[in-house]
């Protein structure tokens, strides 16, 4: 699937009341699921950090995102407004953002009472691939009338559900960047990844059985340091906001701790291999010459797995 | 314009190593696919004929067709006796690849410095020696490379090589890939300081005793002599000390000058220069070239490793490289190697390259593996080629007519490659078939060639999404479902063990 089409609505969108309810659910759930956020800046140990929190209405009823998860691009503010069922996205780009934001397009059409379609190139296009996109993604059929002259394809009401996972629309081989949906096995998780997590819940052991004294690391700066390295090393994806927050909250809890420990331990895994440099050349410069390009991927999935808390639980027993 | 592949180094081959060498080369180009092509002209029909790159002992060779990729570029040579090898350019696909495996064993085989060059990019030729050990049966390591500060400074000094500037990239490529992480230590951060500058070390960020401590103090000792008096004068006394022994430098007296020569007794002297070059803001290389052969060797260095990290270093460096087989280190996957695939493909499978496309070189070893799907292919083929068999045999009771079955071998030859494309016969094949029309298994394998020719049309017909440029068009394109089954069987015409073996003649 590829965003470079450009679609567009012909047409007015009008969302009947009855139906609005139902309709912003499953506007919020495209938006959730698809990965689209909204930026904030935090304070950490005395640095600025931007992190993500989830797409939310404010007291007018208006969501505002900016980011998404997968594409890792901040884009000019989009909003959806609840009362009105009316999306505007100044900027939709080419990719993952721009896929989320063609849904909910598709689905305002299959929910307006007046007649519109999906227009590519002035002409009407089929919405075949987004319909089974969002059919997957909210679980649920949605009724949608295609208007496309001399086409084969009408009335798609009686067709049997049609799956069309998010990760193949993203063009990923698996669905390791989506762990903060994971309930241990209703995910597509590559060998690697689950590899990765095994040795995570040994160190995890180990550390148990070692019980350290850990006097000289304190939960703040040791976040500060993660998100830095993650942001300006790594390049990750934003962290969830309830990530810092809650680790930040319980500060002086060991378990906790050692979990940031663990993943700041994994972070530099690599660095030791130039003692003739300094640590911050190493890092800026080598680090990810040495490192596989995949570990970007296995960092901000062990983020995930943190605010994934039944996973938690059941991987590190917290 | 264009990409051109090349050696820095001059291909001092050992005499006793010379025999060895050409050998393998011959044998990267036969395996690697190089072939040129016959042009002959028969019944008034033009046809060119696969000649696989094979010379003989002592023999020059030239060649400018990759079989593996259906393209030709510039002619590339080798010649055996004087060990020299040559090319132009070279695209970005099968051919340069194979091009670049044969410089490789050039610079694993010269006695002095070089370096495998892609237009001005040092090539990593770990992946290539990968491919050698496994095609050769040798066991290279990646060893030339090792020392890395002789290999860079031979490299920018040459002035054949043209280099203008040395970056920290240049440095990330010379270094093979799986090397990087045993290619630290002082020669390497030398190198990255030199590319880098030291604006980094900072006090905050440094080890006290560590390799950057010693830098920063040594860097700090020459600002403090270079930022007084006259700097021009400064800098002579300073390469003057360069050039003076150990027990000279111990006696150095003037004060400024004194915790530089304490410097020199433990880093060596490029160091100084670099650290000198980057206050008075000059190109160290330049003034690296006016003093290298003539500074001081005789600094005894700190051990700055722990003694695990110093012997994976050494150890890792004289591991054999691990073998890679041909279908992998010519696995094409690159951004334009499906670029712009039509939609009516988009669905279909990408091609790779497996040992399905290499039957013309099975010889029952397990250079070429026959794989359980070509295997059950073979014995289709064999099938039906028993029955035409038959059919050809009923032929045969009418007098054989040479005249009609070359035309009509000659059409089909055509025909297929109107049709699918850059399908042509092998040379032996060709004269083969040409010599042996009276018998019945070389006509039912022409009419079997008919035949599939015939099935294969439909998806053959991909081709007609051939663009201006065969090499930038999609291989879902170019190897096309139909276009690879006839190719391939017209490589186990070619081979006659395998013929022999599933076709019985």
């Amino acid at each position: 699937m590829s965003a470079n089409n450009m679609y567009e609505i012909s047409g007015n969108i009008v969302i009947p009341n009855d139906k609005r309810d139902e309709f912003n659910r499953k506007v919020l759930k495209l938006l959730e699921r698809g990965g689209i956020r909204k930026t904030e800046t935090i304070y950490v140990d005395e640095r600025e950090f931007t992190v993500v929190v989830p797409a939310k209405p404010n007291e007018h009823g208006i969501i505002s995102f900016d980011y998404s998860i997968f594409e890792k691009e901040i884009m000019p503010t989009s909003t959806f407004n609840l009362n009105t069922g009316e999306l505007i996205v100044p900027q939709k780009g080419y990719t993952e953002f721009a896929i989320i934001m063609y849904s909910i397009m598709v689905l305002q059409i299959a929910y307006s009472s007046e007649q519109c379609s999906l227009i590519h190139n002035n002409k009407p296009a089929s919405a075949k691939g987004y319909i089974a996109l969002i059919n997957t993604i909210l679980d649920e059929k949605i009724e949608y009338h295609e208007h496309i002259p001399d086409s084969e394809m009408d009335s798609r009401e009686n067709e049997p559900l049609c799956r069309f996972p998010l990760y193949w629309a993203f063009r990923r081989d698996n669905e390791d960047e989506f762990l903060e949906w994971w309930d241990g096995s209703n995910l597509h998780i590559s060998s690697d990844m689950k590899h990765q997590i095994h040795i995570w819940k040994t160190a995890w052991e180990d550390f148990s059985k070692c019980s350290k004294i850990r006097d000289d690391i304190r939960m703040e700066p040791l976040m500060g340091s993660v998100l830095t390295e993650m942001q300006e090393i790594w390049e990750c994806r934003f962290v969830d906001k309830r990530f810092v927050d809650e680790f930040l909250e319980h500060r002086d809890n060991i378990k906790y701790l050692e979990l940031l420990i663990l993943l700041w331990e994994y972070m530099q895994l690599g660095t030791h291999y130039f003692p003739e440099l300094t640590e911050d050349q190493v890092k800026r410069s080598l680090l990810l010459e040495i490192r596989d390009s995949y570990d970007e991927i296995k960092i901000s999935g062990y983020v995930s797995l943190m605010t994934n808390h039944d996973q938690r639980k059941q991987i590190f027993g917290l | 314009m264009g990409t051109f592949a090349w050696y820095t180094g001059s291909m001092n081959i050992p005499e006793d190593k010379k025999e060895i060498f050409a050998k393998q080369m011959n044998k990267i180009l036969y395996y690697g696919g190089m072939m040129n092509f016959e042009k002959i002209s028969i019944y008034g029909h033009k046809i060119g004929l696969l000649e696989p790159v094979r010379p003989l002992p002592g023999e020059k060779t030239t060649f400018h067709f990759n079989y593996f990729e259906d393209d030709s570029w510039e002619t590339a040579g080798f010649d055996s006796s004087a060990t020299h090898f040559w090319s132009g350019k070279v695209g970005g696909q099968e051919f340069c690849d194979i091009i670049l495996a044969a410089y490789t064993l050039c610079e694993l085989y010269d006695d002095s410095m070089g370096l495998v060059m892609l237009n001005d990019k040092i090539t990593d030729f770990g992946p290539y020696i990968a491919w050698l050990n496994n095609l050769l049966g040798t066991d290279f390591t990646m060893e030339k490379r090792r020392n890395l500060w002789n290999t860079v400074e031979s490299y920018v000094l040459n002035e054949d090589n043209d280099v203008e500037d040395f970056s920290f990239s240049d440095l990330l490529d010379l270094i093979p890939h799986k090397m990087l992480k045993y290619a630290g230590g002082i020669e390497f951060a030398d190198l990255f300081f030199i590319t880098c500058g030291t604006g980094t070390l900072t006090k905050d960020c440094i080890l006290s005793g560590s390799y950057p401590a010693d830098i920063l103090d040594c860097k700090n000792a020459i600002s403090d002599y270079l930022a007084k008096g006259n700097v021009d004068e400064k800098k002579v006394k300073l390469y003057d000390l360069l050039r003076m022994d150990r027990k000279k430098r111990e006696r150095i007296s003037d004060p400024g000058l004194k915790r530089i020569a304490e410097w020199s007794l433990i880093l060596p002297a490029r160091v100084i220069t670099y650290l000198s070059s980057e206050y008075c803001e000059d190109n160290f290389w330049e003034q690296w070239k006016d003093v290298y052969n003539n500074v001081y060797h005789d600094e005894i260095y700190k051990v700055y490793a722990s003694e695990e990290l110093e012997k994976e270093r050494t150890t890792s460096w004289f591991e054999s490289v691990p073998k890679l087989s041909t279908s992998e280190f010519l696995r094409q996957d690159k951004w334009f190697t499906f670029y712009s695939t039509p939609e009516e493909l988009e669905m279909k499978p990408k091609y790779y390259i497996s040992d399905d496309d290499r039957l013309y070189w099975w010889d029952g070893s397990d250079e070429v593996i026959i794989s359980e799907e070509m295997e059950k292919w073979l014995k289709e083929l064999s099938e039906r080629h028993s029955h035409l068999m038959q059919a050809a045999d009923k032929d045969s009771k009418n007098s054989y007519d040479s005249d009609a079955f070359i035309k009509d071998f000659l059409n089909t030859l055509i025909e297929i490659d109107n049709t699918y494309k850059r399908i042509s016969p092998f040379q032996n094949m060709f004269y083969d078939f040409l010599q042996n029309g009276q018998r019945k298994e070389y006509r039912a394998a022409i009419m079997l060639l008919r035949e599939l020719a015939d099935e294969n049309k439909d998806e053959g017909n991909a081709i007609r999404y051939l663009k201006h440029s065969w090499g930038l068009t999609s291989r879902k394109v170019t190897f096309n479902p139909g276009r690879l089954r006839i190719k391939r069987y017209m490589s186990i015409m070619a081979n006659l063990s395998l013929r022999m073996k599933y076709f019985g003649f």
